[in-house]
């Protein structure tokens, strides 16, 4: 059996410790089996709780080598080891402008086979190059926050730091399709990721709504097919003519056939507050699993509302091994493994990830 | 086979061609971008089940936004959904119950280096399409499998869209105003992040076959590509107790959108560090009660976070977006005024760097698309050619991909097997 952390074998990968964004993108090379390098700054006093808590999460599979960047020799150290990689990951803020050339000048050499991916909110050109930014005022600025904001509510961005993850997402694209294209031409390149252009690349079909209507707007309400019941809220995908009459054989709902709000599959979707009320005895005698229960088998488009939490026991994510335990300080949480795999894999156990500060990079010589 | 794919520039990803089974959104979306990365994408609709994304034939599915409000002639050529993520891509149509389609599906494997699908884990084998048999046509074969729930366990076999896989991922639950009831994201959210994890999924498979020479099966879980996102919600010992999460940040405060002068207008603060807090007290410094000593540490501004956010939206409600926007960047703050979609498509930055894309779409005119991402700067991706209609490209792929003749191709039509639009018995 062959294993998801065996797709890059051989690729070297040097990280430059920035945000979120480069770390996932080196994150997700380091799950297919590249070997990561990160290197951290040895001049940093500590880090937040937050980068503790993700800590075992960003960076397990990794290996670290903290160098002091003003120093000229540890710079050296850097420039050489990013010679003999495969592919760079940074962030465009997190360096300055003259390690950027310099690191710029290692790709443009004659023959160079490196691919570097340099990750920004907005990019490395344009006004906004150099803007003060933050995964929030990324969304808010791409429009997502508006699509989200329901009649007479608050904007709001994807909870977390999504953004960045999926910028970080885009970075490992970008990597691996530079190492594909080069197994073609026997030539490395640079690529670029804006977290904007990212986000918005994600909004297309919002995008194309604004070029044929002018603008895109969400939901005005923000349920979508959430519907609420005994101990929380399920969704019900129940317009379509089958599943419409499945849910109404399931539960014996009885409609009037005069009743034009639910007469065809347009009306019912234009009309999903009237079902709501329609069903609401139904769904109030009932628990999330059970509805579940009743209509998935029937393979009607249903959901639960899940906290992040309930997920940790849910027989199906349990079954399939979704989560891995790794250590933090004072014990071991669960965290969400990456969700590309080989069908059929015993899902690989990561490594644990290095503690900050601790170099555990020994492979010099394998490198050079 | 030279159309659209004339760019000047290599393409990055030209040496690839993917059958591509996908529909909606998540599957379309995922190698759409692997078509913008330059594969050859021939998307394989039924002839008479379309992408459910075109809306139905005419416009019954009561899903699509047309241009100008018209659906025309043949609106599932004109939907907005179908429209906005199968771009660079041939589209044919082949009925693979059928003998015949079967068979012509698998010359086209033959020739393929991708098979991309996001249907239900049974639909595949019981087209006798799974990935033994393609591996038997296609020995280094490339199967992209994104089912709502993975390919095992016991959800395996439940369909879900993005509207199910958000409350079931987690996401839901923490989406939504502070003191409001969860909701789910405006787009669909799920379908956009699956489809980056299924084109990760393939470019992998491509780089693993380049040094092996092994086809492989690759796995994405719509629901656990949701899921994987909030991984640093699981890092936080309550994790138990999170509800929706409003603006909130973990590792920021104040972190929020507050109101501004105006209709609808909106500012997006957020104050990174315990030294942009200094700076922002000595900015704003009309707020009463910043300075005080216990908000100088992330931790104590947690505690009192809905007490600050009330006195932010007090100050902010005073100013006008986009001046109060200016002069918090001025001051090197994170921060922007929250813009409608419409206003996005016009930003400086993206207009600076020529991101949007114009592509004259037959059955719809000029319409603008959001660019190619990533950017490779020595084989960059393009935008070459619009959607295609339903089938458009039926006879020229079975033609000169399959080596069909017009004879042939004309049985295949009057069969319902391939052909453009409805099937003449269709109703």
């Amino acid at each position: 059996m062959r294993h998801s952390n065996s797709m890059l074998n051989g690729i070297r990968v040097v990280e430059l410790a920035g945000s979120l964004k480069s770390s996932y993108c080196a994150r997700i090379l380091a799950y297919w089996g590249a070997h990561v390098l990160r290197i951290e700054d040895a001049d940093a006093e500590g880090e937040s709780h937050s980068e503790a808590a993700t800590r075992p999460w960003l960076h397990a599979d990794k290996q670290s080598l903290p160098l002091s960047l003003a120093d000229r020799q540890d710079l050296s150290a850097l420039l050489d080891l990013t010679a003999v990689a495969d592919v760079l990951v940074y962030e465009r803020s997190s360096i300055p402008e003259s390690l950027r050339t310099s690191l710029r000048d290692l790709v443009d050499r004659d023959g160079s086979q490196l691919v570097s991916v340099e990750l920004s909110d907005f990019g490395s050109s344009g006004p906004w190059k150099d803007r003060p930014s933050s995964d929030l005022v990324v969304n808010a600025l791409a429009g997502m926050c508006k699509v989200n904001q329901i009649e007479g509510g608050i904007p709001l961005r994807e909870p977390g730091n999504q953004t960045y993850l999926l910028t970080g997402l885009a970075g490992a694209l970008a990597a691996i399709t530079g190492i594909v294209n080069r197994h073609q031409t026997k030539l490395g390149q640079s690529a670029e990721v804006s977290a904007l252009e990212t986000v918005v690349n994600i909004l297309s079909p919002q995008v194309l709504q604004v070029s044929y209507q002018g603008d895109a707007r969400g939901l005005s309400d923000g349920r979508g097919y959430l519907f609420e019941c005994r101990d929380g809220w399920v969704s019900l995908v129940i317009v379509a003519d089958r599943a419409w009459q499945l849910v109404r054989d399931i539960w014996t709902v009885d409609v009037d056939p005069a009743d034009e709000r639910f007469a065809t599959e347009k009306a019912r979707r234009q009309n999903l507050p009237a079902i709501r009320e329609l069903l609401r005895p139904v769904l109030q005698a009932r628990t999330r699993r059970e509805i579940f229960d009743d209509l998935a088998v029937a393979r009607i488009v249903c959901g639960m509302l899940m906290k992040p939490g309930e997920l940790l026991g849910d027989p199906h994510m349990v079954d399939r091994h979704a989560f891995v335990e790794l250590g933090v300080e004072g014990g071991m949480r669960s965290y969400p493994r990456f969700p590309v795999r080989i069908a059929g894999e015993d899902r690989p156990t990561p490594t644990q990830a290095p503690a900050f500060g601790a170099g555990t990079f020994t492979s010099w010589g394998e490198w050079k | 086979m030279n159309d659209g794919h004339d760019s000047p520039s290599r393409l990055p990803l030209e040496h690839v061609v993917v059958a591509d089974l996908t529909q909606a959104w998540a599957g379309s979306y995922a190698t759409q971008l692997i078509a913008d990365l330059g594969a050859m994408m021939i998307k394989v609709e039924s002839r008479a089940r379309p992408d459910p994304w075109r809306g139905g034939f005419r416009g019954e599915r009561g899903l699509p936004v047309y241009p100008g409000g018209d659906p025309g002639e043949r609106p599932y050529n004109r939907a907005f959904l179908a429209n906005s993520v199968n771009r660079n891509k041939y589209g044919i149509t082949l009925d693979l119950s059928s003998t015949e389609g079967h068979a012509l599906f698998l010359e086209l494997v033959r020739q393929s280096d991708v098979v991309a699908e996001n249907f239900t884990p049974r639909v595949l084998g019981n087209l006798g399409l799974g990935f033994d048999e393609l591996k038997r046509i296609r020995p280094d074969i490339i199967l992209l499998s994104m089912p709502a729930y993975g390919l095992s366990g016991p959800y395996r076999d439940f369909p879900g869209i993005g509207g199910t896989v958000e409350p079931m991922s987690g996401n839901s639950s923490l989406l939504g105003a502070m003191d409001g009831p969860p909701q789910v994201s405006g787009m669909m959210y799920p379908d956009p992040v699956a489809g980056l994890h299924g084109a990760l999924a393939v470019v992998a498979a491509l780089a693993h076959r380049d040094r092996t020479g092994d086809g492989t099966h690759v796995e994405v879980s719509q629901h656990e590509a949701m899921v994987s996102m909030l991984g640093e919600f699981f890092g936080v010992p309550d994790l138990q107790e999170l509800g929706p999460m409003g603006n909130r940040d973990l590792s920021m405060s104040p972190h929020g959108i507050y109101p501004c002068s105006g209709d609808n207008e909106w500012i997006a603060l957020a104050i990174r560090d315990d030294v942009e807090w200094e700076r922002f007290t000595r900015v704003a410094v009309d707020i009463p009660g910043l300075s005080s000593s216990r908000l100088k540490s992330l931790e104590g501004r947690w505690k009192e976070r809905e007490h600050i956010d009330e006195l932010i939206a007090d100050w902010t409600q005073k100013h006008d977006a986009l001046e109060l926007e200016a002069s918090l960047q001025h001051e090197g703050f994170a921060a922007a005024r929250v813009r409608s979609m419409r206003e996005a498509v016009d930003c400086p930055q993206m207009s600076a760097r020529d991101y949007f894309e114009e592509i004259e779409q037959p059955e719809v005119g000029l319409q603008r698309m959001a660019g190619v991402v990533p950017r490779l700067h020595r084989t960059p991706g393009s935008v070459r050619m619009p959607a295609p209609g339903h089938g458009e490209h039926s006879r020229k792929i079975l033609a000169e991909l399959l080596g069909i003749g017009d004879a042939t191709f004309g049985e295949l039509v009057a069969a319902g097997i391939t052909g453009e639009g409805p099937p003449s018995d269709w109703e």
